[in-house]
C-alpha cells in the first residue's frame, strides 16, 4: 500500500526542519516506523538528557492516532515502566489535525509538566505528590543513569 | 583592511545614486584628528585623560534620562572617599537643535551632589555627560593650559563663562567646536540617510502595485480564459462539464504558481525553518538568491506572455534592490559604529551609552531627541520583503490555503461545518463513518450534522478556477478511493481488480 500523501508531507517536514530538542527518522524498510528522540527540557529534571522513543503510524493515521512510547527509561508519573504514555492526545482527544510534530511537541511538554493527578505509574505519581523534591531528586538521578549520551 | 577602505569598495558595488548618500568617513575621520588636537591644546591630551581613567575611581558615564525636568541622577558611589573632589566632566548637551559637546570643569564638595539642576533653562539641557574624576593638582594644570590657549576659541571664548550655569558657579565650561562639527556632521548624515531610505521606500510600492497588476493579468483562472465553457458549480449543474477548462485558454498561472512557491521556499532573504528563523546575512541572501534563479530558470521558459517574462525581470531586479538596500543599510550602521568607536578610542571622551542604543526598546524623550539614534526600528530590506509578501505574492491563490489538514491534499469537495471550518469531503465521510463527532480544528461536535448541504460551492467554484489540475486529479483519486471501498464491501480485497475496472 503506497504511503499517504500526509505521511510523506509529514516527514519530508519533520527531517528536512526538525522541532528544537527532538528528532524524528523513518525507518528506512517500514516509512510508518520512526526513531524519535527528545531532549530532556531545561529547568526540568529531566534536563540534560536525551531520551530515545519509538513512534508508529497505524494504517489508520490520521484517522487513529500514532502509537508512541519511551524506549528509555524514565522516572515520570505519566510514563511507565513499559514506556506507555498517559496523554489525552494520544487517546481520546486525538484529532486527525494533530501531527507527529506536535504530538512529540505534547510529549516534551508532558516532561516539562508532569501531571501526578492523572497518573500510569501510581508509585511514581505518589512520590511526586507526597515529596515533589525527592521524587524529582530521582527523576534527576534516572536522567543521568539511563539518558545521559 | 581599513573601513574606510572596504566601506569604499562596498560603495562601488551599488548603484551610483546609493553612493551619493553615503558617509563621509574620511571627513569624520579628519574630524576626530581635530578634536585631538584641540585636546591636546587644553592640555587635555588624550593620554593625559587616559591616565585619569586608570588611576582615578571608575568612570561615571550618566545621562539624564529624564530630560523634562532636567533631574540629574548622581552616581553617589564614585564620589564618596573624596572629601573635596575636582571633576571634569564630559556633556553633550541638546541647545537649539544641535548636539554640542564640551567639558565641564568643576570642583565640588560632596554635600553638592545629588544636583538637582531643575533651574537650567529648558533649551539648554545637558542630555549626558561623562564623569572624568581627576587629582586635584591637574585641574590647576588643565586651567593653566586653558589660560595659554585662548586662541583656539577665538570668539567663543565668551561662553568660558563661570557664570553661565548659575546654579554652579565655580564650573568651567569648555565647548569643543571640531567636536560639535564632528556631530553635526554625524546626524546630519544619518538624518538625510534616514530621508532618503523613507523616498526609497516610497518609490518602492508603486512599482509592486505595478508588477502585481501585469502578473496578475497574465496568471488568469481557468474561466477567464475559456469563459463561455465555465458553469458555477451548484447543486443542479452538470458537474462533469465545468472542471474541463476551455481548450487553449492561455494562461501563465500554473507557472507562475511554480515560480512564486519556489521563490516562497527559497526563504531568500529571511529565514523560517526552527533553527534559523529570522532575517539573513547578506552573504546567505546572495546564495539563496542563486539558488532560487537556478531553480526557477527552467519554469520561466514556460512562460507564454511577452509581458509575463518582462514582469519575470521585474520581479528579480526588485530582489536585487533589496539586497542592495541590505548591504547599504548594514555599512551605513557599521560605519556609524566604528566611528563612534574611534571617537572614543582616539579622544578618550568616552561617548555616552545612549547615543549608541542601537534598539530603541526604551524610547525616552532623550532619546529621541538625538538625532544620532534615528535609525528605523525596522529595517527597511524587511518591510520591502514584506510588501513582496502582502501585495504580490497572494495574487496567485497558494495551495496550502485551500488544503484539507487531514489528507494534506486539495480540500476537494469542501464542506464546510458549522463551526466553519472546511474539509474534504473523503475525510468528512471516514470521520462520519468512525462516529467521530467533533471537529479536528476546534473540537465541536459538528462532524456527525454534516450532510451535502455543507458543501462550500463558493470555495468549490474557486478551487475548481483556480486550481483546475489539483482539483480534477483529486476528484479522481476520491473516485477511485469510492471504488476501492465498494469492492472492499463486496469482500474483493485485491487492489489489482480494482484498477482493471
Amino acid at each position: 500500500m503506497a504511503l499517504p500523501k500526509r505521511i510523506i508531507k509529514e516527514t519530508e517536514r519533520l527531517v528536512a526542519d526538525p522541532a528544537p530538542g527532538i528528532t524524528a527518522a523513518p525507518h528506512e524498510d517500514n516509512l510508518r516506523y520512526f526513531d524519535v528522540t527528545i531532549q530532556g527540557p531545561d529547568g526540568s529534571p529531566f534536563q540534560n538528557g536525551v531520551f530515545h522513543l519509538e513512534l508508529f503510524l497505524p494504517e489508520e493515521y490520521p484517522m487513529s492516532p500514532p502509537k508512541v512510547r519511551f524506549l528509555t527509561k524514565i522516572y515520570h508519573p505519566n510514563i511507565d515502566k513499559l514506556g506507555r504514555i498517559c496523554l489525552d492526545i494520544l487517546k481520546d482527544k486525538w484529532s486527525p489535525a494533530l501531527q507527529i510534530r506536535t504530538v512529540l511537541l505534547s510529549i516534551q511538554a508532558l516532561l516539562s509538566a508532569p501531571n501526578p493527578d492523572d497518573p500510569l505509574a501510581t508509585d511514581v505519581a505518589k512520590h511526586y505528590k507526597e515529596n515533589e523534591k525527592d521524587a524529582q531528586r530521582v527523576s534527576r538521578e534516572w536522567t543521568e543513569k539511563y539518558a545521559s549520551q | 583592511m581599513h573601513f574606510s577602505k572596504t566601506y569604499a569598495q562596498l560603495l562601488l558595488t551599488l548603484p551610483p545614486e546609493f553612493r551619493n548618500n553615503a558617509f563621509e568617513y574620511r571627513k569624520l575621520k579628519q574630524l576626530i584628528n581635530q578634536i585631538v588636537f584641540e585636546l591636546d591644546s587644553l592640555g587635555l591630551a588624550p593620554s593625559f585623560l587616559r591616565s585619569l581613567h586608570d588611576h582615578g575611581p571608575e568612570m561615571v558615564s550618566r545621562m539624564s534620562r529624564n530630560i523634562t525636568d532636567g533631574t540629574l541622577t548622581v552616581d553617589s558611589e564614585s564620589m564618596s572617599g573624596a572629601s573635596h573632589r575636582q571633576t571634569i566632566v564630559y556633556e553633550i548637551v541638546w541647545n537649539s537643535s544641535v548636539l554640542q559637546p564640551r567639558l565641564r570643569l568643576s570642583s565640588s564638595s560632596p554635600s553638592d551632589v545629588p544636583i538637582h539642576r531643575n533651574s537650567i533653562p529648558s533649551t539648554i539641557q545637558p542630555v549626558c555627560h561623562v564623569n572624568l574624576p581627576i587629582p586635584e593638582r591637574s585641574l590647576s594644570h588643565i586651567t593653566q593650559a586653558l589660560l595659554h590657549t585662548p586662541i583656539i576659541f577665538g570668539d567663543e571664548m565668551s561662553l568660558i563663562n563661570h557664570s553661565m550655569e548659575s546654579d554652579q558657579p565655580d564650573d568651567l565650561i569648555i565647548p569643543l567646536p571640531s567636536d560639535m562639527a564632528f556631530f553635526q556632521l554625524l546626524t546630519s548624515t544619518l538624518s538625510s540617510l534616514s530621508g532618503y531610505l523613507n523616498m526609497l521606500e516610497q518609490g518602492f510600492n508603486p512599482v509592486l502595485t505595478t508588477l502585481a497588476a501585469s502578473i496578475s493579468s497574465a496568471a488568469r483562472p481557468a474561466s477567464s480564459s475559456a469563459p463561455r465553457s465555465f458553469s458555477p458549480y451548484s447543486l443542479a449543474a452538470d458537474h462533469s462539464m465545468s472542471l474541463c477548462p476551455g481548450p487553449g485558454g492561455k494562461s501563465d498561472l500554473c507557472t507562475w504558481r511554480e515560480i512564486f512557491r519556489l521563490y516562497v521556499e527559497a526563504e531568500v532573504f529571511e529565514s523560517v525553518s526552527e533553527s534559523t528563523r529570522g532575517e539573513r546575512s547578506i552573504e546567505e541572501v546572495e546564495k539563496h538568491l542563486e539558488l532560487f534563479k537556478g531553480h526557477v530558470q527552467e519554469k520561466k521558459e514556460y512562460l507564454v506572455f511577452p509581458r509575463s517574462r518582462e514582469a519575470f525581470a521585474v520581479f528579480l531586479n526588485l530582489n536585487l534592490f533589496i539586497l542592495n538596500v541590505k548591504k547599504f543599510q548594514l555599512a551605513n550602521s557599521e560605519a556609524t559604529r566604528k566611528i563612534l568607536k574611534k571617537h572614543t578610542k582616539r579622544t578618550t571622551l568616552p561617548i555616552p551609552s545612549c547615543l549608541q542604543e542601537r534598539d530603541a526598546s526604551t524610547p525616552t524623550a532623550s532619546s529621541c531627541q538625538l538625532a544620532l539614534i534615528t535609525r528605523p526600528s525596522k529595517s527597511l530590506p524587511r518591510l520591502l520583503v514584506q510588501a513582496i509578501g502582502e501585495v504580490l505574492l497572494p495574487i496567485i491563490p497558494h495551495i496550502d490555503d485551500y488544503s484539507c489538514l487531514i489528507c494534506a491534499s486539495i480540500a476537494f469537495k469542501p464542506i464546510r461545518l458549522c463551526c466553519g471550518h472546511f474539509f474534504c469531503v473523503r475525510c468528512l465521510v471516514k470521520m462520519q463513518r468512525r462516529r467521530m463527532a467533533d471537529c479536528p480544528m476546534c473540537r465541536a461536535h459538528t462532524v456527525l450534522q454534516a450532510n451535502p448541504s455543507n458543501v462550500d460551492y463558493g470555495l468549490l467554484n474557486l478551487m475548481a478556477d483556480w486550481f483546475p489540475i489539483e482539483s480534477r486529479e483529486k476528484q479522481h483519486a476520491n473516485e477511485r478511493e469510492v471504488v476501492q471501498e465498494q469492492l472492499e464491501a463486496l469482500g474483493i480485497t485485491d487492489a489489482r481488480i480494482c484498477r482493471i475496472m
